[in-house]
């Protein structure tokens, strides 16, 4: 080459490169090393890979015995599967069930008894110091604090329950990446009934109960640490309750209604200006029966029945099928070249849509 | 304003850094940003000449031109990625590394943002499997680092230097 290439250059052909290639190219020189490492260029990259995603999956052996977490991302198109990260967990998690988050690429998991914060692109894997206070009964939630660029981690815990008058006492801990321990907070307002958080932008959301709402959505600002009520959407009495669920719609957050009588599940989305909900996709699911919500956008829903993966188009109202564990494959379920041999001997997976990021969980910024 | 017909009539003149010209249309130069301004400025009489685009990269670089003024309005018409466009820019690129980069840096020069994506692609494309020291070579990168600080580098992440 005759000229050197200018800085503008350098930065629009690295920011296309997939992780592995930057963390080796870092050892290139010292201009190259400042460039992959500044926070500027890592926002870019990672902006850059998410309009190529894929699937990211950790296959759970069985419910409550699991040695390691294997990491996995899945390419549909390219029916390519590859091992991101295989770590051992500490004895006293193999025996406690494993719980997954996922926000930029940035994996958290949890037990009842600790926490683990991952980048399955660059491997990095950092447990946290335990929390102050043991109550194992928690919920917990994961998020980026844009205001600080930290990543932080908040656990709510039941701290005491009186039986006789039904009044609870509710604890909150939060850990931010980059600090070595927890900070407590005051807890929240309610109890959350169902441990499935859903992060949008920089606010967790739980489902919660209150008396005079009835079903609610219980939130908290990474940003301002502080929780609020947000009522739940008009539904229909539903008889044969199923616990909802709640998603990270594009930018909103959506409420899964599943109505096994009908095989049909609602997504309804938050407007977060004025709480206000509105229906946003129907979904006729008798055809393939799965009625969990991964993941949803206006393009294409993720959805499973914890072993079995499958697209739902909104716009042509067609499916297409991802992966299965096991199983004969029939007419109904065409899974025969979907099962992929990294998810032999395992029970269910946690699936999340992904995109490799190089932020690092150890230093904890963006 | 100009009428499009008008302008594709209207030509300008390009001129390489080894002296060179080449006649275009208005509209295949103003895929340039850089040339765009100078039109919209009034400061196209005579020939443009372009001293960091040699003769060779600049035919290169107004083939790629002509043929997207021309798709252009293709797109704007449909509001799609036109899968023709797409096929011709993969045979377009496909050309010797020299070639590649030269064209990498015209595009940055002229500030034509498309093909500098599509370069920019390529070239990541290229060197994503390469070695550290391919890496310099390539880019006539000096390796500033000290033995020391190129071993601290690599132990950090052994498993991609293996």
């Amino acid at each position: 080459m005759a000229q050197a290439l200018s800085q503008d250059v350098i930065f629009e052909v690295l920011s296309r490169l997939p992780v592995k290639s930057l963390i080796r190219f870092k050892a290139t020189c010292k201009a190259w090393l400042a460039l992959i490492s500044e926070p500027y260029f890592i926002a870019s990259h990672y902006k850059r890979s998410r309009a190529n995603p894929s699937l990211l999956i950790l296959p759970l052996k069985q419910d409550i015995f699991q040695e390691t977490v294997d990491l996995y991302s899945y390419k549909k198109e390219a029916r390519v599967s590859e091992l991101l990260l295989q770590r051992k967990l500490p004895c006293e998690d193999r025996l406690l069930a494993l719980y997954p988050c996922q926000v930029n690429g940035i994996i958290m998991l949890f037990s009842e008894r600790s926490f683990h914060i991952c980048n399955p692109s660059t491997k990095e894997f950092l447990t946290l110091s335990p929390p102050y206070s043991d109550h194992a009964h928690h919920c917990v939630g994961f998020g980026l604090d844009s205001s600080t660029n930290k990543y932080k981690v908040v656990r709510v815990f039941l701290r005491s329950f009186d039986e006789n008058t039904q009044d609870y006492d509710l604890g909150c801990e939060i850990f931010t990446l980059g600090d070595g321990s927890w900070r407590t907070i005051d807890g929240p307002p309610c109890t959350i009934v169902r441990n499935c958080p859903a992060t949008v932008g920089e606010v967790v959301y739980w489902p919660t109960y209150k008396k005079e709402h009835g079903m609610a959505i219980l939130q908290f600002s990474l940003r301002d640490e502080t929780f609020g009520v947000v009522p739940g959407p008009p539904l229909k009495a539903n008889e044969n309750y199923v616990p909802s669920d709640l998603v990270a719609l594009e930018g909103d957050l959506g409420y899964v209604d599943r109505r096994v009588e009908s095989y049909t599940v609602d997504i309804w989305a938050l407007n977060a200006c004025n709480n206000t909900w509105s229906k946003k996709y129907n979904i006729d699911c008798s055809n393939f029966g799965l009625m969990t919500v991964e993941a949803a956008d206006d393009r294409k829903i993720l959805l499973s029945s914890g072993n079995r993966l499958a697209y739902f188009d909104p716009r042509s109202k067609t499916w297409t099928a991802v992966l299965a564990i096991g199983g004969a494959p029939n007419d109904k379920y065409p899974w025969k070249q979907a099962c992929m041999s990294f998810l032999d001997g395992s029970l269910h997976f946690f699936v999340a849509p992904f995109a490799e990021s190089l932020v690092s969980v150890t230093t904890g910024s963006h | 304003m100009m009428s499009l017909a008008a302008q594709k009539e209207k030509k300008i003149v390009l001129r390489s850094s080894d002296g060179e010209e080449f006649e275009v249309e208005v509209a295949t130069a103003r895929q340039s940003k850089m040339i765009s301004n100078m039109i919209n400025d009034g400061c196209v009489e005579g020939s443009i000449p372009l001293f960091n685009v040699d003769a060779r990269t600049l035919a290169k670089v107004i083939e790629y031109c002509r043929r997207h003024a021309g798709a252009t309005r293709i797109l704007d018409e449909y509001d799609n990625p036109n899968e023709e466009i797409k096929s011709w820019d993969a045979t377009y690129i496909d050309v010797h590394q020299t070639i590649l980069y030269d064209i990498l840096q015209a595009a940055d020069y002229l500030e034509i943002k498309d093909l500098l994506d599509l370069a920019c692609e390529q070239v990541a494309n290229i060197i994503r499997g390469k070695h550290v020291e391919e890496i310099r070579n390539t880019f006539n990168i000096k390796n500033d680092f000290t033995v020391e600080e190129e071993k601290e580098i690599r132990k950090q992440h052994p498993w991609l230097f293996e």
